[in-house]
């Protein structure tokens, strides 16, 4: 029995080719992406909080790199009653690599750099609120911050940056201030979030 | 002249593929989409963290609530001074606590406008530097100093600060005496 050859059948089929190159790249670039983006959006979810209003005369962060070691301070209703959670976002050290905020939040999600305040935490004695988890957690983070400061960048002061929930007693702020101003030869200023 | 007719037939395109094409790009484009999402930008604001040591301020701006402020000044001098025979004892830091707070009391309106004065004021004159101090109460929200602080920031003749502290501090404070042109508020 005789076979013809059908060689007209071996074209290329253009719109097959785009269809599967762009499913690849499709594919390729959402899974790059969601590698990327997966434990951003995590933290983006659990750390999107409402900032003080200012007006735009204040200098404007560009891209969220985290150049600062950052104190977020959130709501947090695990327990009984409103109370403050604080995370303890650290900066990249080294000149070549940068961390996002975003990154850095999760990254102190996942390795546990949070403490929750108690709810009563306003009526508490200085002793017990000073010897709380969460005053631990920033005095110790602070003084660690200045001695990785100094050992990398020993020129620059370093600075410490509170990003905190827009009804956060002021209380707090005042315990960074407080905890910098111990440190005041090493922190001058520390600087407060805000939204435009 | 004979000119051969085209084969239309070769050349149609392939409806399911282009169908096919649309969709992946259609679900690209919505993807991303998602994705990029616009993000409100921040700002940062600067306190300089307070000094652990007795200091002296032209402007004293104790917070009550988040609606009204105790502002002290030179003329807080002026006011103690002239209603004096409101204050039967010298030692009465109650009753001058009170006088300041009957004529020295604003609101947020009030006190944007003096600030708005305070900074022209400095442009116009001398250029003479402010040092504001801002009191908090612990338990307000943190914003209330944050409002008052960036309507200072742009101006370079004015230093601020901000501490804890309440009216009820200044009330229980161990005097409250004018020296000269300086009121001492001995906490």
């Amino acid at each position: 029995m005789a076979f013809q050859r059908k060689e007209n059948e071996r074209t290329l089929e253009l719109f097959s080719l785009i269809d599967i190159v762009f499913l690849l790249l499709l594919f390729f670039l959402v899974s790059f992406a969601f590698r990327l983006a997966g434990e951003v959006s995590d933290a983006k979810v659990f750390s999107e909080i409402n900032l003080p209003v200012t007006d735009t005369k204040l200098p404007v962060i560009k891209n969220d790199v985290l150049e600062n070691l950052m104190i977020q301070i959130t709501p947090d209703t695990s327990q009984l009653g409103i109370s403050r959670r604080v995370y303890v976002l650290w900066p990249s050290f080294e000149d070549t690599t940068k961390i996002l905020r975003l990154q850095a939040f999760y990254r102190a999600a996942q390795d546990s750099t949070f403490a929750v305040f108690p709810p009563d935490f306003l009526r508490l004695p200085d002793d017990r609120f000073y010897a709380s988890a969460p005053c631990t957690l920033i005095t110790n983070s602070i003084g660690r911050y200045i001695e990785k400061e100094k050992f990398y960048h020993s020129n620059t002061h370093p600075t410490v940056e509170v990003r905190a929930e827009l009804n956060t007693e002021f209380k707090l702020i005042n315990l960074i201030m407080n905890i910098c101003s111990a440190q005041r030869q090493a922190i001058p200023q520390v600087i407060i979030r805000t939204t435009l | 002249m004979a000119f051969r007719k085209l084969h239309h037939e070769n050349r149609r395109v392939p409806l399911y593929s282009l169908i096919d094409l649309v969709f992946i790009l259609l679900i690209f484009f919505i993807i991303t989409s998602i994705m990029i999402r616009t993000t409100r930008g921040e700002a940062k604001l600067y306190i300089p963290t307070p000094k652990n040591e007795p200091g002296e301020a032209q402007i004293l701006i104790q917070i009550i609530d988040d609606k009204t402020c105790l502002w002290l000044d030179h003329t807080a001098i002026d006011t103690l001074r002239r209603h004096s025979y409101m204050i039967p004892r010298a030692d009465d830091l109650g009753a001058k606590v009170d006088l300041l707070l009957r004529k020295m009391t604003l609101d947020n309106a009030a006190l944007s406008l003096r600030l708005s004065r305070l900074k022209e004021s400095i442009a116009e004159s001398v250029k003479k530097e402010y040092f504001v101090l801002i009191r908090c109460p612990e338990y307000l929200p943190y914003v209330a100093a944050t409002r008052i602080i960036e309507k200072l920031v742009d101006n370079p003749y004015i230093e601020y600060g901000c501490v804890s502290g309440s009216l009820q501090d200044i009330r229980s404070s161990k005097s409250i005496l004018i020296d000269g042109n300086v009121l001492q508020i001995d906490f």
